[in-house]
């Protein structure tokens, strides 16, 4: 892989999992990453990303309980993540046309949680620590640019009242190189 | 390729960005319970609901009655309250200075109302309680209830056999149903029995022992 600095841009499908799947069990279909990287070695790249992914279900009238309280009623409920990272690729096959791929980042997870049940609205938005194991591969296309075709998993830690909110994300996208 | 690929990806980026909202007005309806843990249901027998639903005004000027929600509305309210009452083995007396349980009905269509609004609204009716008094929620606290264009349904039950010395009567059970003033006359009208019912099916305490 030669040495230079490349930029990828992928569209995001992403599957909720662990505690966020007991809030959300619909996948997203609005997502998606951009990222610069510098390539030190051959097979080698480190830089940033970043990320938004869109959630949102609808949940059929039922009844809640809390406490002594019920209320019944259908919730809408809506999630945004934004993903901020540090990233790092360990390229296999470099300077082959396809080249498989392992990442792994760390940053933080911004969450931007709203539910709505009837015309009340409840709004949440911590920030969470995470990490974002992936693995992938490129696809020569032209001298400037590749394919790639990802998968993440976005793993967030638990802050406040709020448990840590994972999801997996299959992406395609891709690869522009300046040099 | 290299141009056509990412209009490809731009389009199904924007295909999925369709945010998911309520369509039917009974989507907004929102019913609301709340009850005294403490506090025997199963004792009680009777209770007394007045004839009117009283329409919730700020600033009610002293002396001043106030206004009562359209008997179209207000009449099937108090219908669809008695008889799920009723149903759950409750009797209806027309005295209130002997009933076991007094409810108190109201409605409203301003911005936010505190569920534990004065009690002079209904000063007026209850002649031999006088005035001054307040609610009293023991063992639970009733939420702030914001309306828009819609509006909102309270229902307190309240149980004057243990009125405090401060004058605050106990309520011992609520019901709140919000969004139900738009739509159809046949739409609000069925959308407040469903709702209403609803209430009493989320309240299984309310259902009295034959014995």
């Amino acid at each position: 892989m030669a040495q230079g600095t490349f930029f990828t841009m992928r569209y995001q499908v992403a599957v909720p999992v662990g505690s966020f799947r007991d809030y959300i069990q619909q996948t997203s279909g609005r997502g998606f990453n951009m990222g610069i990287r510098t390539v030190p070695s051959d097979n080698v790249a480190v830089g940033v990303d970043l990320a938004w992914q869109g959630f949102q279900e609808r949940k059929d009238f039922d009844t809640y309980t809390f406490g002594t309280a019920s209320v019944s009623g259908v919730q809408f409920r809506y999630q945004n993540t934004f993903q901020f990272s540090g990233q790092a690729e360990y390229f296999l096959n470099s300077g082959e046309d396809l080249m498989p791929y392992v990442s792994m980042g760390a940053g933080a997870l911004r969450v931007r949680r709203t539910t709505t049940f009837g015309l009340f609205e409840v709004n949440e938005a911590p920030w969470q620590f995470m990490l974002k194991p992936g693995i992938g591969c490129t696809y020569y296309l032209s001298r400037n640019s590749e394919l790639v075709l990802g998968m993440d998993y976005v793993v967030g830690f638990r802050s406040g009242d709020m448990e840590g909110q994972s999801f997996l994300g299959f992406n395609i996208g891709f690869v522009f190189r300046t040099s | 390729m290299n141009k056509l690929i990412p209009a490809i990806s731009v389009c199904a980026l924007l295909s999925g960005c369709t945010k998911e909202a309520p369509v039917f007005i009974d989507e907004l309806d929102l019913t609301y319970t709340n009850f005294s843990p403490s506090f025997d249901f199963q004792a009680q027998r009777t209770y007394y609901i007045p004839d009117s639903v009283v329409f919730l005004q700020d600033d009610l000027p002293p002396g001043q009655l106030p206004d009562m929600v359209n008997p179209l509305y207000g009449d099937r309210i108090l219908q669809r309250l008695r008889s799920n009452l009723n149903q759950r083995g409750w009797t209806q007396t027309t005295n209130y200075l002997v009933a076991d349980m007094v409810l108190f009905p109201t409605a409203n269509k301003t911005v936010v109302t505190n569920y534990w609004y004065n009690w002079g609204m209904w000063g007026w009716g209850f002649p031999g309680w006088g005035g001054g008094w307040g609610w009293g929620y023991p063992g639970f606290w009733p939420p702030t209830v914001t309306t828009h264009r819609t509006g909102t349904l309270f229902v307190q039950m309240a149980y004057p056999g243990d009125i405090d010395q401060n004058g605050y009567m106990p309520v011992m059970w609520t019901l709140i149903v919000d969004g139900m003033l738009e739509g159809s006359t046949a739409s609000v009208l069925g959308r407040l029995d469903a709702t209403i019912d609803q209430g009493f099916t989320q309240s299984p305490y309310l259902t009295l022992s034959a014995n």
